[in-house]
């Protein structure tokens, strides 16, 4: 423990720097080598039929003449794949229906896009000509909503606070389903030898890829090999097992074959997993002085037709993070899931934050306007006050640490807002459509364990294995600077693997922000017990450990230890560590947006963002600077383009990027202004919190306040999610009395 | 490729460079995200010989046939890198400025700005021309700001010119017509335009390809198989852009992205659409020519051109004949050419003095976007009163079409409220749009009529250009 004491926290000598990712020169290169690089010899090509209905009972499925195109090696529907067991589903929700999924479609048709049959063959031409001879029919019954109470947090006397109000403020916000589009569409390549299935996956979770494939299969977890490879993005969209990886896992297991399946973009928009697609409401109890006295929400989440791994998360977060930043007792929070005859909806990113945030938000603007106070002002006198945490929310989450009066303090001066009000009320009285939104918001980012390992390789460098994955978060880099502080060498000295199926045993991957909190705390924690051994070994090995007379230079003293070592023919020394948080870290922050509509078109420009986070402890600033302008960019798609439609018949309206918005360089705010105001996490010993999120949460409920601010009076329910410039033009005629189209 | 010549004995007429690229070369570095020009993660640069230099263009390797490469230098994101490894100047930016995230489109994004870098001279790029340049590439990591800032930081670094050296493509240039076939399938590509149009009167039905942006899509989501594809970028005379005393002669196997600015500087109220006609990319390999061709109603080309008066010229080997652009479309889908015969430029007349020109695309998206109406104006007056008025829409009709009976009712008349209003309302008998995804035909109808409007009104105004004035002055504001 001596050491452990000297050091600290490690010494900061890495941490905190905006190093330059040691990924780039690869990826700037073109030599990342992602699921769909890869060309094994002798690959076999599996494409999918894919129902072209929305619903029913299969009443016939044809797929003789597919089998009999020469070059076709395979046809399988749910029949003849053999057994596929069910997938497994978090089980965050007790009352709410899982759903899991087999494969391809088992007698049903639950959706448009559904895998129905496999297709494999020589090549892609032929597959996809056997593809066209595939005919199904069905009987056309909806398979029905079912929709279920899936959870109910209540605290407080809530109807004797809305009997006693002096205000009630209500807002409903319905969110659209948006396709989380990692530019990498997901691919999966499986090929078996007889006794392990090797599989290279395009996923955020290779560890549970693994266990759930075995489980699937019925296979032992040690028989079943996940590669690791790039991930181009994901975002949520790669989070858990899809029915194509596991049927192509499936053929390679019966086929003695390597098979490879490749996804492309329309086969992304059509089947996926999306994102969001909730309906919410909430009215809260305000008393004459602006106190919140109670809040009240029904929030109604569309799980689509099978419920993935991790789809509950975002209901559940919704709810349990409701109200925000802000201190409020009494509160009544029904969560409903219901079933729809869609494709499934899971995580994407912010997963229930955004929901949460967005609904606060417009109550908070509301509140305001009905009680006559200052928008800023409400907000500071119900944010809870920094010395309450840690401590418990009405909700029964344990907020472990945060400054929201700070953050809005901080904003208020860096943006300027009182500056930036009056010349709003300059422009507005020129005849400019102009307004300034708010919005404060919390991240809680994950709980659980993750894993790390570490070993001196012969020649002194280090070898850091984590169990968290990279989709382009710039893991290594950060995990290289970690290391670097509590071994004391340098950044070079350290070679990175994400997602080490090779050296771990078990891991997580890249979720719900907690690649650094838990991830690297997991690192920082084994780093430090690993300097202790090194030292111990120094001893027993006779070296000395004063290292080379440089402070802080644990070179010599790695070398000499790796060295020694392998001259004396053992093994190269080694540690893993599995650690588990005690606490969530909860990550907060303090949005401004300034938007500019144009009030002939509707044409909406953001102009400016102003944003205080505080991410904690920051490990490298560039890192996490990239995180939350990419956040921003995907939060102002989802409040301005993006949404997923689907026509009366269940077919799918936006199947290619032409017909679905993502953000393109112009649409961009032109301003962009990012500041950190970092009170260190408790949960966790790096005191990090998590990044990822923030943008899709704290971005669009301020953008969202801003268009309102503008905009004036409209009911909240005018402007529903996305706010496109067609929405806004209607919206604004009928604040000037319902002017139809000239 | 890059360095080395590549012969490619066997190939199917309707295989993409992407395919090519990724499947039969094993080079991966190039990515497919969307497969239909889109996204641009399969941006390559293709270099071609051109007035004794080889000029290099950005363009999306998904959607374009590997036959069309025939005599020119493909560059991938594996070639910039200099022959001591170090980085060129866009790469080493993106690196400086945290401009890559998961890695996947960045090749794609190195492509664009490296093509874009190649001909950029002077100061480094305002915000505008940085949007315009990334207009065909989309990022779903990095919100964009940290590879902008990389187009600034790479144009400070300086360097990283690509070879223009003409000496390698000059000695694969010769005068016979390539053709590559398995026996059923053909492949060809003709030196010089009378070898053209021979080889079309023998083989009528062989589909003519030019930057394929179009036929791209045929290929990869409509599954059509071509077996026969002529392909005309060799032929430079079909490239050429001619300006006379008093026309601009585009060849119709000119980029979009060619006739940009020549267009732009004949008609200023041209060149807002001509941005938002497709993405760089897009225009870099989309022709003039094609876009006509093809016929489509929503094509933003055709309208803009018959409004400023353009004439088509047709050949074949049996002659040539030209006729006012708009009456080359007939039908949806039909255009005016007989078997054989080819699209062989265009004639813009330049704008008589004082007249007035505008152009406007409706669309639901700034970039990259399918019009709902492409209205194009041209309007002459003497004094007050109107002596020649040509109104040209787009996604109205089955065809790209002229209103005439709204330009009947503008004729002699006075350029007055008055006088917009019977135009406005003749549209009506002009037009009879129908309902889709882009638009319905109530909204199409009214937007008609409000885009002549928006026209009267900006005619009151001094200075053509004001519109594009004011649009650049706001985006440099704010």
């Amino acid at each position: 423990m001596d050491a452990e004491q000297a050091d600290g926290n490690g010494s900061r000598r890495w941490k905190g720097r905006s190093l330059r990712r040691c990924e780039d020169d690869r990826l700037l290169r073109g030599e990342g080598s992602f699921t769909g690089d890869a060309a094994p010899a002798d690959c076999l090509l599996a494409e999918f039929f894919r129902s072209p209905l929305a619903c029913g009972r299969i009443t016939r499925l044809d797929l003789d003449e597919a089998r009999a195109i020469p070059g076709i090696v395979a046809v399988h529907d749910a029949e003849t794949l053999g057994p596929v067991g069910p997938s497994s589903v978090n089980p965050l929700l007790p009352r709410a229906e899982m759903m899991p999924m087999f494969g391809l479609a088992h007698g049903r048709i639950e959706a448009v896009g559904q895998p129905v049959a496999v297709v494999i063959g020589e090549n892609r031409n032929v597959v996809l000509d056997a593809l066209e001879t595939i005919a199904l029919e069905t009987d056309g019954v909806s398979g029905g909503e079912r929709q279920r109470e899936a959870g109910r947090w209540q605290s407080g006397d809530v109807e004797g606070a809305f009997a006693s109000a002096a205000h009630i403020v209500e807002t409903v916000l319905d969110h659209p389903l948006v396709a989380p589009s990692p530019m990498e569409p997901r691919a999966c390549v499986a090929g078996y030898d007889g006794t392990v299935l090797r599989v290279r996956l395009s996923t955020q979770t290779p560890f549970r890829c693994r266990d759930d494939l075995a489980a699937i299969l019925g296979l032992d977890p040690s028989g079943v090999h996940i590669v690791n490879t790039d991930v181009g993005g994901a975002f949520g969209g790669k989070a858990s097992i899809m029915p194509e990886d596991v049927v192509t896992a499936a053929c390679a297991l019966r086929l003695r074959r390597t098979v490879r399946w490749t996804g492309s973009r329309a086969e992304d928009l059509l089947s996926a997993t999306r994102g969001r697609g909730a309906r919410t409401c909430a009215r809260m109890a305000i008393a004459d002085d602006g106190r919140i006295l109670a809040l009240e929400a029904k929030l109604d989440f569309d799980l689509g037709h099978w419920t993935p791994y991790s789809a509950f998360a975002a209901p559940r977060n919704a709810a349990r993070i409701l109200p925000g930043p802000y201190a409020v007792d009494r509160i009544d929070i029904r969560l409903v899931t219901h079933r729809s005859d869609r494709p499934a909806v899971n995580i994407y990113r912010g997963a229930g934050r955004p929901e949460a945030a967005m609904l606060m938000e417009r109550l908070m603007d509301r509140a305001a306007d009905a009680t006559g106070l200052d928008r800023l002002a409400i907000r500071r006198q119900n944010l809870r006050p920094a010395e309450s945490l840690p401590g418990l929310t009405a909700t029964g989450e344990r907020l472990d640490s945060g400054d929201y009066a700070a953050l809005l303090r901080r904003l208020e001066i860096d943006a300027g807002l009182s500056d930036l009000g009056k010349e709003l009320r300059r422009r507005r009285a020129v005849g400019e459509t102009v307004g300034l939104g708010i919005a404060l918001f919390i991240e809680p980012c994950g709980q659980g364990f993750e894993t790390a390992a570490l070993t001196l390789m012969p020649n002194g460098d280090i070898h850091a294995a984590t169990g968290t994955s990279a989709q382009g978060q710039g893991r290594a880099t950060a995990t290289s600077q970690i290391v670097a502080d509590r071994l004391h060498v340098p950044v070079d000295r350290i070679e990175v693997t994400t997602a080490s199926l090779d050296d771990l045993d078990d891991g997580i991957g890249a979720l719900a922000s907690r690649g650094t909190a838990i991830g690297g705390s997991a690192m920082d924690e084994v780093a430090g017990r690993f300097m202790l051994c090194l030292r111990e070994e120094a001893r027993a090995l006779g070296l000395d450990t004063t290292g080379n007379g440089r402070p802080g230079d644990s070179c010599a003293v790695l070398e000499g230890v790796a060295h020694e070592r392998a001259r004396r023919g053992l093994p190269p020394l080694s540690l893993s560590h599995r650690y588990q948080t005690p606490h969530e870290a909860w990550a907060s922050g303090a949005v401004a947006a300034i938007v500019r509509i144009d009030g002939e078109t509707g044409d909406i420009a953001v102009e400016r963002i102003d944003w205080i986070d505080d991410t904690g402890e920051v490990i490298n600033p560039l890192l996490v600077e990239g995180q939350m302008r990419g956040g921003l960019a995907q939060g102002l798609g989802c409040v301005l383009m993006e949404e997923i439609l689907h026509d009366t018949n269940g077919q799918l309206v936006t199947g290619s990027l032409m017909d679905y918005a993502l953000p393109r360089a112009s649409d961009m705010p032109y301003e962009v202004h990012i500041r950190s105001k970092s009170v260190p996490s408790s949960a966790n010993p790096l005191g990090a919190k998590g990044v990822g999120e923030a943008g899709c949460i704290g971005i669009p409920a301020a953008i969202l306040n801003a268009i309102h601010d503008a905009i004036g009076a409209v009911g909240d329910d005018a402007l529903q999610l996305p706010l496109t410039s067609q929405k806004i033009w209607r919206a604004l005629r009928v604040g000037t009395g319902n002017r139809e189209l000239r | 490729m890059g360095d080395r010549p590549v012969t490619v004995d066997r190939i199917e007429p309707d295989i993409t460079i992407l395919e090519w690229l990724r499947r039969t070369e094993g080079r991966t570095g190039t990515k497919e995200g969307c497969n239909e020009g889109d996204c641009g993660a399969c941006t390559v640069l293709v270099g071609s010989l051109e007035n004794g230099a080889v000029r290099y263009r950005a363009v999306n390797a998904c959607i374009r046939p590997l036959a069309t490469l025939d005599g020119c230098r493909l560059l991938t994101v594996e070639d910039l890198a200099a022959a001591d490894g170090s980085l060129h100047p866009v790469q080493q930016a993106m690196v400086e400025c945290h401009a890559s995230q998961c890695g996947f489109c960045t090749p794609g994004f190195v492509m664009s700005l490296a093509g874009w870098m190649q001909e950029h001279e002077g100061p480094p790029p305002d915000d505008a021309l940085i949007d315009e340049v990334l207009s065909g590439n989309l990022c779903r990591c990095t919100g964009y700001a940290p590879i902008a800032r990389a187009a600034t930081r790479a144009v400070g670094i300086g360097g990283g010119r690509l070879d223009t050296d003409p000496a390698p493509l000059a000695t694969l240039r010769d005068a016979r017509t390539l053709h590559v076939s398995d026996g059923t399938r053909h492949v060809f590509a003709p030196a010089d335009l009378d070898a053209l149009l021979d080889l079309l009167a023998e083989r009528p039905g062989a589909r003519v390809i030019a930057g394929c942006t179009d036929v791209g899509l045929w290929i990869n989501k409509a599954m059509r198989v071509l077996d026969e594809i002529v392909w005309i970028g060799r032929v430079d005379a079909l490239r050429s852009i001619v300006e006379r005393a008093d026309s601009l002669e585009i060849g119709a196997a000119a980029s979009w992205q060619d006739a940009l600015e020549p267009l732009a500087a004949l008609y200023p109220g041209m060149r807002r659409m001509l941005l938002r006609f497709a993405s760089r990319p897009i225009r870099n390999a989309a022709t003039v020519g094609g876009n006509i061709a093809n016929g489509s109603p929503i094509g933003d080309g055709s309208p803009a051109l018959i409004a400023a008066g353009a004439t088509l010229h047709l050949a074949s080997r049996d002659g040539r004949r030209s006729m006012p652009l708009e009456d080359f479309f007939i039908d949806y889908g039909k255009q005016d050419l007989l078997p054989g015969e080819i699209v062989e430029r265009i004639s813009v007349p330049k704008p008589a003095p004082g007249s007035l020109y505008r152009c406007y695309k409706l669309s639901k998206r700034f970039d990259q976007d399918i019009s709902a109406v492409l209205a194009a104006f041209s309007l002459e007056r003497d004094g007050d009163t109107v002596t020649a008025a040509r109104i040209a829409m787009g996604g109205m009709a089955a065809t790209p079409k002229r209103a005439a009976r709204a330009e009947a009712a503008l004729l002699g008349q006075p350029w007055n409220r008055r006088t917009l209003d019977r135009a406005k309302a003749a549209l009506a008998e002009d037009f009879t749009p129908i309902d889709d995804m882009r638009a319905s035909a109530a909204y199409r109808m009214t937007a008609a009529g409000n885009l002549l409007e928006r026209f009267f009104i900006e005619s009151g105004e001094d200075d053509p250009d004001r519109e594009n004035d004011l649009l650049a002055l706001a985006s440099v504001d704010a």
